[in-house]
């Protein structure tokens, strides 16, 4: 369990890069423990879900409050599919702590009745939070966007300081790229894991300048109970697994949480729905599909290479 | 609805020894030297270095842990680990210098260094 935390520096010395390194991944990490973390009772989330914030709105920091408003602003184009507040559902999954089972029909029904973002309140002024009682917020869905994002923080100062020329951050697959590889202007190489394949295998790979991208796609973390296989992306409409002819869609975006968001979002959604938001958040996607064909995006697609013969273009 | 834990407060100690070998091992690629390496760390203590130029043959490894690794054909694999989920296994073979294969559970890392570099940065999944 937990994900990998990975950043690659390049340019300058190895002491300072490697100082560098240490310090991005231990910022991702304090993030997590100490406000993200929806299971790690040292957060501020945590604390905040197991607070009774039906009755009184409860202050919680603005770091928290910004990452809370930001995912249930992109989840309301969502048409219901996806909430901030999914977390009564994708805890009844087991899909927090890696226990996955199938519900009964009215578990899903009592939890789906939970994960309305309709009862969540966010008071921009006082920074304070209030639900309905039962609701868990949930921030699965964009932590590792907003954990790039906190690493690309870092990384971007020490290439203003000339420090070093560049660098790359993953966190648990999403991924910030921050300057270049060589001080010029060339572009980073990011590999678009193979939905089929092993983790470590590519099938196409994106040309970028500074981005963050996330994927979301079904073949992660799957489990199968009486034949069938499930995937982990939930449609709250349903209930169940996104049923979908997708099986992954990669946002590049202005920001980790904003790709994070946006590539579970797109998932739920399909192709043609998506373009609207995509618009207005200025991102790009990249679709692939069962039957192993891809589209994406007008703009990006001349950065991209299909560099495995079994994807075609669409 | 992604990952739901995607760090637990325990896995920090094998994150930051991940990052320091990422780190070590990415810096320059002018600075690979020729033929590949595996280094495979326990807790970040360097257990064992396999050189992969030479490994065409199947060859087994069980560290200490009890974590088995397994080069051949010039790539390492986890072959078998106790850890629950069995993300290590999945990961497949690595060979290029760059790639990174962890254990989290067993607090094991595998990198590469030296060889041909892996032609793209990073992989989003």
């Amino acid at each position: 369990m937990g994900s990998v935390i990975r950043v690659n520096a390049y340019g300058g010395t190895q002491d300072e890069a490697q100082t560098l390194c240490e310090a991005a991944c231990d910022a991702v990490q304090a993030l997590d423990t100490r406000v993200l973390s929806k299971t790690a009772s040292s957060s501020e989330l945590y604390r905040l879900n197991h607070t009774d914030a039906a009755d009184f709105p409860v202050a919680v920091s603005s770091e928290l409050w910004d990452a809370l408003a930001e995912t249930k602003a992109i989840y309301a184009h969502s048409g219901g599919k996806a909430a901030l507040a999914s977390g009564a559902l994708t805890s009844l999954w087991g899909m927090d702590t890696d226990t996955f089972r199938v519900p009964t029909q009215e578990e899903i029904d009592a939890a789906r009745a939970l994960c309305s973002d309709d009862t969540v309140q966010l008071d921009a002024e006082n920074s304070t939070v209030s639900f309905a009682p039962g609701q868990e917020l949930n921030l699965g869905s964009t932590g590792k966007g907003i954990g790039c994002d906190r690493a690309a923080e870092i990384l971007r100062e020490a290439v203003t300081a000339g420090t070093i020329s560049g660098a790359v951050a993953s966190v648990g697959g999403s991924v910030a790229t921050v300057g270049s590889p060589d001080g010029e202007s060339s572009a980073w190489r990011v590999g678009i894991r193979d939905p089929y394949g092993a983790a470590n295998e590519y099938f196409a790979t994106l040309s970028v300048g500074e981005a963050f991208l996330s994927t979301s796609g079904s073949y992660e973390k799957q489990f199968t109970e009486n034949g069938k296989t499930y995937h982990h992306i939930l449609d709250l409409t349903t209930g169940y697994p996104a049923e979908t002819q997708l099986v992954s869609v990669t946002i590049l975006a202005k920001t980790g949480l904003q790709s994070d968001a946006l590539s579970t979002l797109c998932f739920l959604l399909g192709e043609a729905e998506s373009r609207e938001v995509l618009d207005l958040y200025d991102a790009q996607a990249v679709f692939v599909y069962a039957d192993k064909t891809v589209s994406a995006t007008e703009s990006i697609r001349n950065d991209i290479t299909l560099v495995n013969d079994a994807y075609t273009w669409r | 609805m992604k990952e739901r834990k995607w760090i637990s407060k325990t896995d920090g100690i094998v994150l930051c020894a991940l990052v320091l070998c990422a780190a070590g091992c990415l810096l320059w690629r002018a600075f690979a030297q020729p033929g590949a390496v595996a280094t495979v760390t326990v807790d970040g203590e360097t257990v064992l270095q396999i050189d992969l130029q030479t490994a065409a043959d199947a060859q087994s490894y069980t560290l200490e842990n009890g974590v088995r690794l397994v080069a051949e054909d010039h790539a390492v694999r986890f072959a078998e680990s106790d850890c629950p989920d069995g993300i290590c296994m999945e990961t497949g073979a690595i060979s290029k210098a760059g790639e990174t294969a962890a254990c989290v559970p067993n607090r094991t890392v595998v990198y590469i260094t030296g060889g041909t570099a892996n032609d793209v940065d990073m992989i989003v999944y």
